[in-house]
Order: C-alpha cells, then sequence, then structure tokens
C-alpha cells in the first residue's frame, strides 16, 4: 500500500478532503488549527492507497513547539524509501491562493529533496464558480511543474481525478529553484508565490469585499456587542427550548419500552434489576443527550460560520486583562460542550504561559456533562414557565446562570494564578488568521453532533452501567430492596454523611456524588438507581419530581450546583491534561485545589441561600 | 530609543500602506511569521476593520485577513499610500 500525505495550510480544507477520499469523518471546522495530530485512513476508490492527514501548518520553518512537532512528523514521513508515497498532495484554498502557494513551494522544495512526487489540490474551487471565478490550473502546473488538480472537498468535484492521478506513477517534482532556497531565500519563494498568484489565480477580490461588510457590523462597538450577546444568549436558550421536546421523546420511549419489557420478567430480582438500574440509572442518562447533540450542533454552526474567529478578536481585549488572549476563547467555548476537545484546541495557542493559564480555566468550563446534572436540578427547583411574554423561559435562564457562574470562576482563577506568575515574558503575540463567512455545512454538523452524541453514550454508557449495577447490587442486597436504608450501601453511605450533612445533604447525595468522580453524568444515573430501589411502586416517573418529592431544599440543591461548577471531577479531563502539560503536576494540582474549592464555596452558597429563603 | 515611523496600528480603517520595515525590538522568530503571512518590506495592506476599545485590528494583504494586536502591529513600520 502506498502513502498519499495531505499537507496545507491551516483551515484550506484538508480535513474535509481527507473525509471525502477515505469515508471517514475527522473534525471539520472553519476555523485554523482544529487539526492538531495526525490521521491515517484508506481510500475509498483506491484501496491501494493510504492518506495521511497532517495538523495545517502556516510554513515549514516553524515558531512554536507544536508546530514543530506537525513539521517533524511531515519531514520524518518524507523519508520513507522512494516509492512508498505515492504522492504528497498539497491542499491550497484557492480563494486565498498566495499564502498557499508560499506554503506549495516550501513543499515542493522538500519533496524534490526527498524525491517524492506531490499534486498541488486547489480546493474550495466551489466558491470561486459560486462567483464566476477560477484559476488557471493548467497554466500553474506547468509554471511549477507539479501537478494542479482542483477540487472541492465539500462538493466532491475533482476528488476522483485526484485519486486517479494518485494510483497512477508521478515523477518527483525536479529542480525549479536553487538548492536549499527555503533555508537560504524566503523572500524568493514569497515573490514567486505573489507572481505565481498574479498570473493564474482568480481576479477579483469579491470575496474579501463581502467579508468586510459583515466584519464592520459583527466587530463594531455596538452591533458587534449586541450580536455577540444575542448569539450566546440563543446558544442557552437553545438548549433549553430546541432541545425539550427531544428529551420529551426520548423520555416517552424510554418508559413506553420499560412498560413493554417489564411485563416479561416474573416478580423478582431481575425484574428490579431491569426496572431500577437499567431503566432507572441508565435511562435517566440517556434523556440528556439531545442537549448535547443540540449544544454541538449550535457551537459547531458558530465555527463553521467563521464566527467564532470574530468573537476570539471581540473577547481578545476582556481576556487579556484575566491574563488570557482571544485564542483562549475558543478551546473555552469547546470546552462548553467537553473540556477535552477544548484542551487540545489550546494548542492554537503559541504563548505556553496563556495556553496553561487556559488549561487552568477549561475545567471549570460548564461542560456538557454537567448539563445532566443541571438539567435533573433546574427541572426539580425551577418552574417550568416563561416571562418576557414567552420569550424567555426561565429553566433557560436559569442555566444560562449557572454557566455564567462556571464561566467567571473560570476567569477569576485565572486572573488570580495570573497576577503570582512572572508576567509576559518571552510572549508570543496575538494573530489569527480570520477565516471566511461561509454557510455551514448542515450535513457536516449533523454528523459532527451526532458523533460527539456517540461519543458520549459510548464513553460514559458503561461507567453508567457499571456504576449502577454496583450502585444497584449494594442497594439491593441484603434484603432484597425491602429496605434501602438497611442495605449494605445504606451503612456504607452513613459513614460518608458526615462530608456531606453540611450541605443539607443525605447519604444518597453523597453516594451519587462520590460515584460522579467517576465521570459527573454518574451522578444522574445512581440517583435514578437510588430512587427506583427505594420506589417500591415500580414508578418509572421523572427523576427530577422523585427529587422534587424527597424533600431536597433549594440551598442543598444549589450546594450541588455549586460543588460540580467547580470540582474537577472528570477522568478522562485529567488525563488528557496530562498528557498535554506531559506530567501529573497540573492534573493533581487542579483535582486537589479545584476540589477544595468546590466544597467550601458550595458551603457558603447553601449557608447564604439557607439564610435568604 | 524613540521611532518615528508610523506602524500598521496606526492606520485607520480603509486605508492602505507599503510595509517598509520592522522596528528593531521584534523577536527574530515573529518576524519570521509575519513575513510568510504576508507582511514582508514592500507588501501592500490595507486596514479592513478598526474596532474601538483596542481590540485587535484586522489587516487585509495579500488576499487574506489577519487579525493583529496592539503590540504586535505597532512593531510593523509602514508608509501610508494616498487613497
Ligand atoms: N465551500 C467549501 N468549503 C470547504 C471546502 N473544503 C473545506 N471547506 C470548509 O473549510 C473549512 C475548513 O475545513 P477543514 O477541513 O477543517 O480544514 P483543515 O485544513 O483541516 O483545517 P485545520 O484543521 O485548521 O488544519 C470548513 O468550514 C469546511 O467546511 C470546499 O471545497 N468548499
Amino acid at each position: 500500500m502506498k502513502k498519499v500525505l495531505l499537507v496545507g495550510s491551516p483551515n484550506s480544507g484538508k480535513s474535509m478532503l481527507f473525509n471525502r477520499m477515505t469515508g471517514m469523518n475527522q473534525r471539520v471546522a472553519n476555523f485554523p488549527g482544529i487539526t492538531v495530530s495526525t490521521h491515517a485512513g484508506m481510500c475509498r476508490d483506491n484501496h491501494e492507497l493510504e492518506v495521511i492527514d497532517f495538523p495545517g501548518v502556516y510554513s515549514l520553518q516553524y515558531i512554536s513547539g507544536e508546530e514543530e512537532v506537525a513539521v517533524q512528523a511531515f519531514n520524518n514521513a518524507l523519508e520513507a524509501p522512494v516509492g512508498e508515497i505515492a504522492a504528497v498532495v498539497c491542499v491550497v484554498d484557492a480563494t486565498r491562493l498566495e499564502k498557499g502557494l508560499f506554503f506549495a513551494l516550501q513543499v515542493r522544495e522538500a519533496c524534490r529533496a526527498a524525491g517524492h512526487p506531490m499534486v498541488i489540490a486547489s480546493n474550495l474551487t466551489d466558491i470561486l464558480s459560486r462567483h464566476g471565478m477560477a484559476i488557471d490550473a493548467n497554466g500553474l502546473s506547468t509554471e511549477v511543474s507539479v501537478p494542479v488538480v482542483p477540487v472541492s472537498a465539500r462538493s466532491g468535484d475533482g476528488v476522483l481525478a485526484l485519486v486517479a492521478l494518485l494510483g497512477g506513477e508521478m515523477p518527483a517534482p525536479t529542480s525549479l529553484l536553487a538548492k536549499n532556497e527555503i533555508a537560504v531565500d524566503q523572500n524568493r519563494l514569497r515573490n514567486l508565490a505573489e507572481d505565481l498568484t498574479q498570473a493564474f489565480g482568480p481576479k477579483g477580490d469579491y470575496l474579501l469585499q463581502s467579508h468586510n461588510k459583515a466584519d464592520q457590523f459583527f466587530l463594531n462597538t455596538f452591533t458587534g456587542g449586541i450580536s455577540f450577546l444575542l448569539i450566546m444568549f440563543l446558544l442557552f436558550q437553545s438548549i433549553f427550548t430546541w432541545a425539550s421536546p427531544l428529551m420529551d421523546g426520548v423520555e416517552t420511549l424510554i418508559g413506553a419500552t420499560a412498560e413493554a419489557v417489564l411485563p416479561w420478567f416474573d416478580d423478582g430480582w431481575t425484574r428490579d434489576f431491569v426496572a431500577d438500574a437499567l431503566f432507572g440509572g441508565l435511562g435517566s442518562f440517556l434523556v440528556f443527550v439531545p442537549q448535547i447533540f443540540i449544544l454541538t450542533m449550535v457551537v459547531g454552526m458558530m465555527e463553521d460560520s467563521g464566527y467564532l474567529a470574530r468573537a476570539a478578536v471581540i473577547c481578545h481585549r476582556p481576556l487579556r486583562s484575566f491574563g488570557l488572549t482571544g485564542k483562549s476563547f475558543v478551546p473555552m467555548l469547546s470546552g462548553v460542550a467537553c473540556a477535552i476537545p477544548g484542551i487540545y484546541a489550546a494548542r492554537t495557542i503559541e504563548s505556553p504561559r496563556r495556553r496553561w493559564l487556559t488549561y487552568l480555566a477549561i475545567p471549570l468550563m460548564p461542560c456538557s456533562a454537567r448539563l445532566p446534572v443541571y438539567g435533573l436540578l433546574i427541572a426539580a427547583f425551577i418552574p417550568d414557565q416563561t416571562v418576557l411574554g414567552g420569550w424567555v423561559g426561565l429553566q433557560g435562564l436559569a442555566m444560562l446562570f449557572i454557566y455564567l457562574f462556571g464561566i467567571v470562576a473560570g476567569l477569576l482563577v485565572v486572573a488570580v494564578v495570573s497576577r503570582f506568575d512572572d508576567a509576559d515574558k518571552d510572549d508570543t503575540p496575538f494573530v489569527l488568521e480570520m477565516p471566511p463567512y461561509r454557510t455551514p455545512g448542515f450535513l457536516t454538523l449533523v454528523r459532527n453532533a451526532w458523533e460527539r452524541s456517540g461519543d458520549f453514550i459510548k464513553r460514559a454508557g458503561p461507567v453508567i452501567f457499571w456504576v449502577s449495577l454496583v450502585v444497584w447490587v449494594l442497594g439491593y442486597m441484603p434484603n432484597y430492596g425491602q429496605d434501602l436504608g438497611e442495605s449494605w450501601l445504606g451503612y456504607a453511605g452513613r459513614l460518608i454523611e458526615p462530608i456531606f450533612a453540611p450541605l443539607g445533604l443525605d447519604w444518597k447525595y453523597g453516594v451519587a456524588i462520590l460515584a460522579s468522580f467517576l465521570a459527573r453524568e454518574v451522578f444522574v444515573g445512581t440517583l435514578g438507581t437510588l430512587f427506583g430501589i427505594e420506589d417500591s411502586e415500580e414508578n418509572i416517573g421523572s427523576l427530577a419530581d422523585q427529587i422534587t418529592a424527597s424533600g431536597l431544599g433549594l440551598a442543598s440543591g444549589v450546594a450541588v450546583v455549586v460543588f460540580f461548577a467547580l470540582a474537577s471531577q472528570c477522568i478522562s479531563t485529567l488525563a488528557t491534561l496530562r498528557r498535554e502539560s506531559r506530567s501529573w503536576r497540573l492534573p493533581a494540582q487542579l483535582f486537589v485545589g479545584y476540589g477544595v474549592m468546590a466544597y467550601v464555596v458550595a458551603y457558603l452558597c447553601y449557608l447564604l441561600v439557607g439564610a435568604v429563603v | 530609543m524613540i521611532n518615528s515611523a508610523p506602524s500598521l496600528w496606526q492606520m485607520s480603517r480603509g486605508k492602505s500602506c507599503v510595509v517598509t520595515g520592522f522596528d528593531e525590538s521584534i523577536r527574530a522568530n515573529i518576524r519570521m511569521r509575519l513575513e510568510e503571512l504576508g507582511f514582508h518590506k514592500g507588501a501592500v495592506v490595507t486596514c479592513s476593520t478598526s474596532p474601538s476599545l483596542g481590540a485587535p485590528k484586522l489587516y487585509q494583504v495579500a488576499n487574506s485577513v489577519y487579525s493583529l494586536e496592539q503590540p504586535i502591529a505597532e512593531l510593523v513600520q509602514i508608509q501610508s499610500l494616498q487613497a
């Protein structure tokens, strides 16, 4: 099998082309620097080809540690014996040809030196043709003596021609420029890229003009500020308003399935197990999957439209005063979906110090694993009513408030830490390429959101299943569910009760919180199982109603929310942080530090709410 | 040393200029990256958006748009072009 190496500048559409060629589903986003590691897959239309997608870089001369890793990976791949690499495909964005060609010329030199063939894939040609423009692929190809194939990764046009070309034999590029030119004279490559663009590139800058108009609007102090707040508001309302019919649907489906399945079982422990642990535990967690789906969709829409990069510009100054940078915005917002992609996205921050500070903020961002916990407690305590003529839902507002709490907490922590830290030494400044505004690709968004929801179920599902199982066995035995208080779990729960008693929580909540240190969502499943065992009527009603009926006070509810907002409970996040920071120090500090902070602040809030209500 | 050459940061929206050089305090790798992105000596740059409150400005160069924050835009020396 021969290799095809896909390289290109950030946001040139490599990942989308990779997905087209392999039928895989790499993350595609309209923001530079989303691909952070190499991915490989077999070419769908030619099984003799293995396609490898490399992270996007602006130049083969790196300026940051992450770029060095990406460039080294490419250089190492080029060391393969001649004949093993079908071709290096350099993806260039045809709407911004000059930048792409500068990089392509560097790659051309590297391929020539290593003796491997090269192809230039001039991507996004669908956008050009929509505006009646084109590049002169033949002319360019003759001039640089490398095949140039116009493609559209989005529509698929030209991809088969590219694969067909890769399946044949191609010579490596021959000398066009003096030997080792990249190291000696970047100016010459740049001038050449400029000349080639002038001669063969699209004529006219219609695209930029339309972007400028949109930028005037979205970056204006007044219109930009208002639209930013409006978009954020819509994001949080959507989690509730748009997701709730879907959630109701899932809940009804689970209820109906339970009713259909349970009569198959005779009364006894198996029936109890299926009712309490499966439908009660696992089921109550599945109800929240639609929210994760909608959240991923909406964040994806903002990203793919090109708006997120503008939001990063708007947020740069405010974030700077906390010690962060505009580039921290995207990792933090991704952290709202899940801390793990957020931590990876922080690789785009060249400044090590600001990246480290961003790591501190991300675990405090209100991630989707917290969503089931918040959703449950909001449903239990906040009435499902609207205000302002039906436009603003109280539950959505409460969610917005809780989310803001997490975000503000993250910023404050970073601000405090950055004060104690040596400021601004050797810092890399803020330079961000503005991706063009685009209509989001609906299918890609749905696929992304579907995949993320699936990942969420796959990652959390087994943990929730096993925890539900263990919790159920411990709670069911030795008296076969007759009395939860006298069960093994009841005894164990009372041992840890003193820890949570100051927050007004009984042992059941204590057990659920302890279990949630495996993964936050486990809290919901565990409570579902516990209430299931306790509730002798086998009522698979809403868990929120059961919480309300259990007599949990508002102050305790707030304490639980605050604890979940601040504690660093997620094992996968800590493991990812270890990998990215290459040490256990940071995750260990966060686990202990945020744990203590969470408990203390939750206790203070409990006292405060208790005094007011 | 006080440098009197105007910088990218001083440009207002819609104005174009030619890059004439860099402040000597700029670090070599930052300069290299700016040059690679298109901000090299002789390049024509247009300030496409200049948000208020000190937010980074948007500069258009060679069919791409980049946002540069103040501390870095101040290091790129320019000569303005008559519109
Ligand atoms: N219209 C159109 N959009 C495209 C095409 N190819 C990619 N895009 C869009 O361009 C953006 C960037 O695509 P990606 O595939 O994530 O780019 P990448 O080169 O992998 O980017 P990094 O991960 O930053 O290195 C996304 O918004 C895509 O939807 C195309 O052929 N036509």
